[in-house]
């Protein structure tokens, strides 16, 4: 409990209820169900879109989402297994044209509200959804809140929107009495913000276990009240109401600590006593979520201190580069840590792995919302991992080809073999601007795709199988057009000065290989002058 | 009653300024008074609403950001941010300080003779009070605060002027406690501000008028009252959670998310604020903190004290008076970070309930100020690691540079080729610091340092030392890995913040003292020069290495591969400046000269018309001799 020292799910409660926001997406729901119809307006600089609750639907039926084709959701990070939603939801959601009216509506706007009531709210955190996961984020801000809304999809979902870091632009109201939001189902699975809520207050959590819980608790302790799921017009009233007066504590003595003070109080405003058993669990639930270990800014700054400390390793490397460089044997540091003969490789080894662990560290910590929410598009954090990721990726790529069984025939860049880290870092570049290209007048110091030797190492062996003439005809074209897609676009690198001397070393895996595909070319009398047609820009895009 | 947490007021100068507040009500603008060795100058309030919101305003709170030139030390050093304040306050203020108007006699008769002055005010007067005690301190006492008595400002229910940068840059300079605010219970006036502009336009003309104390007509039931009272709460309380959040760091992806959603008033207060309770008066120092006591204060505990608060918030704007007169017989408690005692007769719990405080608010004051001590603990964390940081930069000082001069190409040159163990060793000693320096500017950006600390001599004197020794380091490993060919150039692209803060709190220290800015001193130098159309020049100039002395390499870097044609200019600039560098400890010219230096290196390249017009060609006899 370090640190530990305020209660902050209902603060968090109390800032929502006291907004314009709160009541004006709960009115704009009333509208939509009133006119049976999808409600977009503007209020006060927000525009409003409140999809209309339709009943009488089946729900219950859980339904991949489409991950191949025509997509809905392209930006979903979606690991196995695969995210599921309500079916009913997503016939619904077609069934209302949303996307084809909200891409009409929305041109030009800010500061978009999705919102809905029941069934109403599935369907637009869907439609939030599929707004914020789009290969690009969209131009304006997007916040969907749902009131009474039954789950929308699987734990999968769930995770891959808190993995996505799209989880904070959802918040559900739910009345605690509510069966609606509570499924039988217990493949369903909460995501985002949950704001629940009695008359005597509400209390914000936020994370998904702590929700079910909550659900848990409430199934066993509330009695059920069909009418509770249309009354959420009275309590959006009294609570955007309860800033005026200040709440008392009810049950007796005040606890001494201000965390658990805070807490007892927050057990209150969900309308239990802090004495009786139920209200022990609800207390229990709010202590494991507000949890808060330690702040995330204080975190990253320390970061930096170990950032700082495993410099040292990344200098190494460098220096290492550099001597090899240097080295009489004409052999850059790709081919002299695949060879892997001397002490000195084993040293930059132990460097390798000790940055691999800081940085698997980092990303884990982002993905696990440990840091500040926009830390990766710090400069520093930018610029940092980019400058690893330059220098070591070739030497992931030399470990991974050193030990490679030949045999199971995996290549680095198939699906899996890649260590995520650089895939998270190849996202974070994506997010900076890019300066404008500008001529280099000597060859960079660490080549500028990292993927290069991974990318050689393929049509290394392809040229290998073609030499032999293993295969059939049919395939060795195939590979033909691959090698020389791949010769041409390691070419535009070498005019462009965008690799590092160590590639083009006399004796490094890339000379070679050129070599023998000249060799392989002269012997073939291809001559150099049927380069094939390729698009050379995104020929060896990855 | 005990007044010293309140540095240099006590009961008698209240008393002074409340009555001369209440004379300023009939005058034109402002009434002066001299009481022995002071002079008490009250503003008078207004009860307009465009005296509240300037009408040619558009944005949401009438906000402005304050002019840099006038108002040198509001904002924020490191960053670079000024203080947002309330235009319609700094219009009124401009009027009266204009050096034609008598007010502005006075003061300088005031200051003439040495004599302590008290700015005062009720009700938005109190407003114009604090923004002229700080047109003060920056036009007068800054210069020499040895010589000028240290300026007092007494508000009676006065609005929020300020935003949290105006409140940190007077913390930041020690100038907080100069600044005491009374406020009874109830008053609406210091919470207006924190309602949205667009949500009480309607009725903040009627609610003015029943503020106004030279008002006879006073209401007791107004729905128009009742209706702008919620209004008012309702925003208050948005920004006082919304602040608690920030504050303690909270689910900040949500908080950032749906903040962007809301209209938050900018406004924070500053200074001392002093609330009134039936038996005494509570003084408070935080600025969270106080944020939290306006909302907290004046929430009903019940259904019938909600009927009667909106009439009193009215009221109680009227019942300074009252304040003034039993001040003597109340108790005097001052709420900071060493009283913790939280249950008792006098502990900070009671005074708070007494106060009508929840339970809930209490605790978010409290934490408040466990913040603050947060924050502290930061800033001893930080001077722990004071003596590694001298460690590493006297190593590089005493061992590296003067190694890499026995080789006669200096340090620069030596790290940028980086063939020796020494060199990687210093690497190694340049990231530590990196990390050490990163981490201290993590901490100051998101405030979580004390507001003096950013402003502190002895840090700037360091950082200042660290940027001089390491920058050229950094510069150096930039054009190694060619950075400047993939990312941009350094000045545009690369310098990191941790150089541009310690520049800038240099800057600061520097150039307090004669009330300047940077940017103006260094066009001046660059004018100076006479190098041509001033607009051109700027043009040319915009973000070279020119604009700081360490970052010379940086621009010696860019200007080498360039033709001399195409950056005349710039490497005129370059060596008009590089003298003032020299003599003020920027440059170290012991480095720069040497034989291998890339500087003299690419120097001697030029084209020899200019080298024989060059103020450096001194230095560089030698070579002129040579040719």
């Amino acid at each position: 409990m370090e640190d530990c020292r305020f209660e902050t799910s209902e603060i968090q409660a109390s800032l929502l209820m006291s907004t314009q926001l709160f009541t004006d997406s709960w009115s704009s729901c009333n509208t939509a169900n009133c006119d049976g119809r999808i409600k977009i307006q503007l209020i006060a600089g927000i525009t409003y879109v409140a999809i209309q609750a339709v009943p009488m639907i089946q729900l219950g039926d859980l339904v991949g989402l489409p991950v191949a084709g025509d997509v809905l959701f392209p930006g979903l990070s979606s690991d196995e297994p695969l995210p599921m939603v309500d079916a009913a939801i997503l016939k619904l959601f077609f069934q209302l044209k949303i996307k084809e009216v909200l891409e009409l509506e929305l041109v030009g706007r800010k500061l978009v509200v999705i919102t809905g009531h029941s069934t109403g709210g599935a369907v637009a955190a869907l439609t939030a959804l599929w707004l914020l996961s789009q290969t690009s984020l969209p131009p304006f801000r997007v916040f969907c809140i749902t009131f009474g809304s039954p789950l929308l999809g699987n734990q999968s979902l769930s995770t891959s929107i808190s993995r996505s870091r799209l989880a904070h632009n959802f918040c559900h109201v739910v009345s605690i009495h509510d069966l609606v939001p509570r499924s039988s189902n217990e493949q369903f699975w909460p995501f985002g913000t949950y704001l629940f809520c009695s008359d005597n207050g509400g209390v914000c959590l936020d994370n998904a276990d702590s929700v079910r819980r909550m659900f848990n608790i409430l199934n066993a302790t509330g009695t059920p009240n069909i009418e509770e799921h249309q009354r959420y017009g009275h309590y959006v009233f009294t609570l955007s109401h309860m800033f005026l007066k200040s709440r008392s504590f009810l049950g007796g003595n005040i606890p001494d600590n201000s965390y658990q003070a805070g807490v007892a109080l927050a057990v209150e405003a969900l309308g239990f006593s802090n004495d009786d058993t139920s209200g022990v669990l609800v207390k229990e639930c709010i202590e494991t979520t507000t949890r808060i270990v330690r702040a995330p800014i204080l975190r990253s700054a320390e970061l930096a201190n170990d950032l700082a400390s495993v410099l040292p390793a990344r200098l190494e490397i460098q220096w290492y580069k550099d001597r090899c460089d240097a080295s009489e044997e004409q052999l850059g540091y790709y081919d002299f840590f695949k060879r892997y003969s001397l002490k000195r490789d084993y040293k930059v080894n132990m460097s390798r792995k000790r940055l691999a662990q800081f940085w698997d560290k980092v990303v884990k910590m982002v993905e696990t919302n440990e840091l500040p929410f926009d830390f990766h598009l710090g400069k520093k954090w930018v610029y940092a991992s980019q400058f690893y990721q330059l220098l070591t990726e070739p030497l992931d790529i030399a470990n991974f080809y050193k030990n490679r069984d030949i045999k199971s025939g995996g290549h680095y860049l198939d699906q899996g073999n890649r260590p995520k880290r650089y895939e998270v870092i190849d996202q974070w570049q994506k997010g900076v601007a890019k300066p404008d290209k500008c001529e280099r007048s000597i060859y960079t110091s660490t080549t500028q795709d990292t993927c290069f030797w991974a990318k050689l190492e393929e049509v290394k062996e392809y040229l290998d199988e073609v030499i032999k003439e293993s295969s059939d005809a049919q395939r060795r074209s195939l590979l033909l057009e691959k090698i020389l897609r791949f010769e041409s676009y390691a070419n535009t690198l070498v005019k462009k000065k965008e690799v590092s001397v160590d590639v083009l070393a006399k004796n490094s895996s890339y000379s070679v290989w050129v070599g023998n595909l000249r060799e392989f070319k002269f012997k073939m009398g291809y001559g150099n002058e049927i380069e094939m047609v390729v698009d050379e820009c995104d020929a060896m895009e990855t | 009653m005990a007044f010293e947490a309140l540095a240099g007021i006590n009961g008698d100068l209240i008393t002074t300024s409340w009555i001369a507040s209440k004379k300023a009500y009939q005058t034109e603008r402002y009434h002066k008074e001299e009481a022995g060795t002071v002079v008490i100058f009250a503003f008078r309030p207004s009860f307009t609403a465009e005296d509240l919101f300037a009408p040619a305003n558009i944005s949401s709170f009438g906000e402005i950001k304050m002019n840099r030139v006038q108002f040198p030390c509001m904002r924020k050093i490191g960053k670079g941010d000024e203080a947002t304040v309330n235009e319609a306050f700094l219009r009124n203020l401009e009027v009266i300080i204009d050096p034609r108007t008598s007010f502005y006699a006075s003061v300088e008769m005031s200051v003439g003779s040495r004599k302590q002055i008290v700015f005062t005010g009720h009700s938005s007067g109190g407003a114009t009070a604090i923004l002229a005690t700080v047109w003060y301190l920056e036009k007068y006492f800054i210069r020499n605060p040895n010589v000028y008595p240290e300026p007092r400002c007494v508000t009676f229910g006065a609005p929020l002027v300020g935003d949290s940068i105006f409140s940190h840059a007077l913390g930041r300079e020690n100038w907080s406690r100069f600044f005491v605010n009374f406020v009874t219970r109830f008053d609406i006036v210091p919470r207006i501000m924190l309602a949205r502009k667009a949500s009480i336009e309607q009725t903040l003309p009627h609610v003015l008028g029943q503020l106004d104390p030279t008002n006879p007509s006073f209401q007791e039931s107004d729905q128009r009252i009742t209706e702008f009272y919620t209004t008012v709460m309702r925003d208050t309380s948005t920004v006082a959670n919304q602040a608690f959040c920030e504050l303690t760091g909270s689910a900040e992806a949500f908080l950032e998310t749906l903040s962007s959603f809301l209209e938050l008033s900018p406004y924070r207060p500053a200074g001392t604020f002093v609330f009134s309770t039936e038996k005494r008066l509570v003084a408070v120092n935080n600025s969270d903190a106080i944020l939290q006591m306006l909302f907290y204060t004046s929430q009903a505990s019940d259904e019938q004290e909600w009927s009667l608060i909106p009439v009193r918030s009215i009221r109680d704007h009227h019942s300074y008076e009252e304040l003034v007169q039993s001040m003597g017989m109340k108790l005097f408690n001052h709420l900071d970070l060493h009283q913790f005692l939280l249950d008792g007769q006098n502990s900070i719990g009671s005074w708070l309930n007494e106060l009508g405080v929840s339970t809930r608010g209490r605790q978010y004051v409290l934490a408040a100020l466990e913040e603050e001590k947060k924050r502290v603990e930061n800033q001893k964390k930080i001077e722990n690691k004071w003596p590694q940081i001298v460690k590493e930069l006297s190593w590089i000082e005493n061992e590296y540079k003067p190694k890499c001069q026995a080789h006669k190409n200096g340090y620069y040159d030596s790290f940028k080729v980086s063939n020796e163990e020494n060199d990687f060793k210093a690497n190694v000693k340049r990231a530590q610091l990196a990390g050490i320096f990163d981490e201290v500017l993590g901490l100051s950006k998101k405030g979580q340092l004390p507001d003096e600390f950013e402003g502190g001599r002895d840090w700037i004197e360091l950082a200042t030392r660290y940027r001089r020794l390491i920058e050229p380091l950094d510069i150096a490993n930039y054009h190694r890995h060619l950075k400047n060919e993939d990312t941009g150039p350094y000045m545009k692209r690369g310098r990191p913040n941790r150089y541009i803060y310690a520049q800038r709190g240099y800057e600061h220290i520097i150039l307090k003292p004669q009330g300047r800015i940077a940017e103006d001193v260094f066009w001046n130098k660059v004018n100076g020069l006479n190098l041509g159309l001033k607009q051109e020049i700027q043009e040319i100039l915009k973000k070279s290495g020119s604009e700081c002395g360490s970052c010379f390499w940086a621009e010696v870097e860019e200007l080498k591969g360039k033709p001399y044609e195409e950056v005349e200019v710039r490497v005129k600039t370059l060596e008009g400046m590089l003298g003032g560098w020299i003599t003020a400890g920027e440059v170290d010219d012991k480095e720069i000269f040497l034989e291998g230096s890339t500087f003299r290196k690419w120097w001697i390249t030029l084209p020899e018309n200019h080298k024989l017009h060059s103020p450096l060609r001194e230095h560089m006899m030698d070579e002129i001799r040579a040719t």
